[in-house]
């Protein structure tokens, strides 16, 4: 087998509150080769956008801090690499889409003059020419008469088409890990399926991997090939899609897609489980998820389980399979 | 954009009748009489009231107030009750002394505060950061005139670095300009670093770091011209408050200008002066924030003109 793309191992990122230290994600281990998908899902709040920020590099700090782990992208640790390369790798190897696109995109710069720096920057391109390669990364996410459309300012456009913009910025740069954190949440309905689709299309002319941050679970059953699924900071389970969906092991897993009523209606949110997430300054002693899982035992509220292996390529953390 | 400015020149007509009106009825209800203070003590009373009616000054109120008016519109505010020249060339020769003081107080101004402010953003609870807000603090709280008698004590009668009154050359521009600065430069570079603050938290200022940007391009291409928005109302009004405040520092520095004109008038009650200096303050306060909302427009370009 081919050596993953990005692997992520026991990463551990904390926040520096003025209330204490929050550890926002503990022992975060997966993999991902070269053109596939993982989803990471979770309730809000789990370390879903940590996750993705941690692995750019790109917590704030302070408060927020990288303490431990290893993010091994194309055979080297980021986690080693001086500001300066991080800086050569952000935007051209590893691109990133933000949830929100009302307020990702700089104001008074034109999407044009946003593009076309990231491609100027890193491709050596002169003025001119990332202007033209702009225009054809707005022809290439389909937004009509782009020659025009290059000269906007961001408030000229739809949610839908700033999140359009937002992708040909990701693509521009030709990047080999695309990370879209929440894409289209803050869209319409009917547009969502549209930046989706639009987005994976892209995403396999390229040859790039993704990881998509999603609430949906319906999202993540079309798109992705593997999936984690993150409760309290923590994985919680990992595994392939179809294995995830045909034999979910951990039971806030089995919730989550409980709280699927229909894929007509798999707009639900995943907040139809009992109880509620537990803070981080409060978390519960043995298996965070205790508190409202069925199915705890009297170990689950004392010890923490780890990571146990069930099938092949499928782990979970519970003390129902250790 | 031009029907924007013509239509706000428009508005400046009522704003200015608005101040004539104020200050004629300030000037001509406080007491004090200009022809008797011209005359002086042995003036009679008949040789007070005919000069009184030579000056028009025993005429209704309201006739006096239009006829200023009127003749104001066409370019004439009177004569000098002193030096019996037209006031508009006593300003006239005036506004250089003040303008080149304002200019240069409010370049350094803008160029210390929006510096300091952004490096002490950027550097944000450093040592620098602190100090710097400790410094703002005195300054923007320090009355102006006891400053430059502070600057005049310090660099030109201890040190006798530089003149302390008078215009000249550069160097006699240092003191008052310094002095007019102080307080603005420090609200400038308070709002800066906290607008800049506001400003790096925004969700584009991520967009930029994650496209791999250095941070001196983050911060001087895409955080500083939106900072910049909410910075120059206070340029606008500050560089405003200069033109007032220059009233005072001329008088301290002795500097030939339209403020130490306006005291001189006011002292000695010469009232065609001053309400010519005042509406040319405020034709000059008007423009300035015309030129404030028209930079609005440069910076955002959300802004639509209509
Ligand atoms: N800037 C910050 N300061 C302090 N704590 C933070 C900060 N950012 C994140 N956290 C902590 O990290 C935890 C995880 O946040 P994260 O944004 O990763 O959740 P998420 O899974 O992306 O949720 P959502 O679905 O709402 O986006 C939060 O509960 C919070 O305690
Ligand atoms: S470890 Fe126990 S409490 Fe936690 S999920 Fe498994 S069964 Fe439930
Ligand atoms: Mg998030």
């Amino acid at each position: 087998m081919d050596k993953p793309l990005l692997e992520v191992r026991n990463l551990k990122t904390c926040f520096y509150t003025e209330d204490g230290v929050v550890p926002a994600i503990e022992d975060v281990s997966f993999s991902l080769g070269k053109g596939e998908t993982i989803g990471i899902v979770g309730e809000s709040g789990s370390g879903k956008s940590v996750t993705a920020l941690s692995v750019m590099r790109l917590i704030p700090y302070p408060p927020g801090k990288i303490e431990c782990g290893e993010i091994i992208f194309k055979g080297e640790n980021l986690l080693a690499k001086r500001m300066d390369e991080m800086r050569r790798i952000r935007g051209n190897d590893i691109a990133m889409i933000f949830q929100e696109p009302m307020t990702s995109l700089n104001p008074v710069l034109t999407v044009g003059q946003q593009i076309a720096e990231a491609i100027q920057l890193h491709q050596q391109l002169g003025r001119e020419d990332a202007r033209d390669k702009a225009v054809s990364m707005l022809k290439s996410v389909g937004i009509p008469s782009p020659q025009r459309r290059v000269d906007d300012y961001p408030h000229q456009m739809s949610g839908g088409m700033r999140q359009r913009v937002m992708i040909a910025m990701a693509l521009s740069c030709n990047p080999e890990l695309l990370i879209a954190d929440e894409p289209t949440t803050a869209l319409d309905v009917t547009v969502q399926a549209q930046i989706l689709e639009l987005m994976m299309a892209l995403k396999d002319d390229l040859g790039a991997s993704v990881m998509l941050i999603t609430h949906d679970l319906g999202v993540i059953a079309e798109t992705a090939d593997r999936v984690i699924v993150m409760y309290a900071g923590k994985v919680m389970e990992n595994a392939g899609v179809k294995e995830l969906f045909r034999r979910p092991a951990h039971p806030y897993t089995v919730g989550l897609l409980g709280s699927i009523p229909n894929l007509d209606e798999d707009r639900a949110r995943l907040q139809s489980i009992d109880g509620i997430v537990p803070s981080p300054f409060d978390m519960p002693k043995g298996c965070r998820f205790h508190p409202r899982c069925s199915l705890a035992m009297d170990i689950c509220r004392n010890e923490e389980p780890g990571f146990v292996s069930i099938a092949d390529g499928h782990d979970v953390r519970c003390w129902k399979y250790a | 954009m031009l029907r924007f400015i013509g239509k706000r020149i428009l508005w400046m007509i009522p704003l200015l009748f608005g101040v004539t009106l104020m200050v004629f009825l300030i000037l001509h209800l406080t007491p004090g009489d200009p022809a008797a203070l011209i005359l002086g003590d042995a003036a009679d009373q008949q040789t007070i009231e005919m000069l009184r009616h030579e000056m028009g000054l025993d005429r209704p109120l309201p006739v006096q107030y239009l006829d200023f008016v009127w003749k104001a519109v066409r370019g004439d505010l009177g004569t000098s009750i002193h030096s019996k020249r037209p006031v508009v060339s006593e300003l006239r020769s005036r506004l250089p002394a003040t303008l080149e003081l304002a200019c240069t107080a409010l370049t350094l101004a803008v160029m210390i505060g929006i510096t300091v402010g952004i490096v002490s953003a950027v550097k944000r609870y450093s040592a620098f950061d602190h100090a710097m807000m400790l410094t703002t603090l005195v300054f923007a709280s320090m009355p102006s005139f006891w400053l430059g008698l502070i600057l005049m004590l310090v660099f030109s009668v201890q040190l006798g670095w530089l003149p302390a009154v008078g215009r000249g050359g550069f160097v006699h521009l240092i003191l008052p300009a310094v002095t007019l600065a102080a307080t603005p430069a420090a609200l400038i570079a308070r709002l800066t670093r906290s607008s800049m603050l506001d400003v790096v938290e925004e969700d584009y200022i991520r967009t930029a770091h994650a496209k791999g940007l250095s941070e001196e391009v983050v911060i001087w291409r895409h955080a500083l011209k939106n900072a910049m928005i909410p910075i120059i109302t206070v340029i606008g009004i500050q560089f405003g408050g200069m033109m007032g405040g220059s009233v005072v520092i001329e008088s301290v520095f002795a500097w030939p200008g339209v403020g130490k004109l306006m005291v001189d008038s006011i002292l000695t009650k010469n009232y065609p002066v001053v309400q010519g200096g005042l509406l040319m303050m405020a034709v000059i306060v008007s423009l300035i924030n015309l030129a404030v909302d028209v930079t609005y427009g440069l910076l955002d370009p959300r802004i639509r003109y209509e």
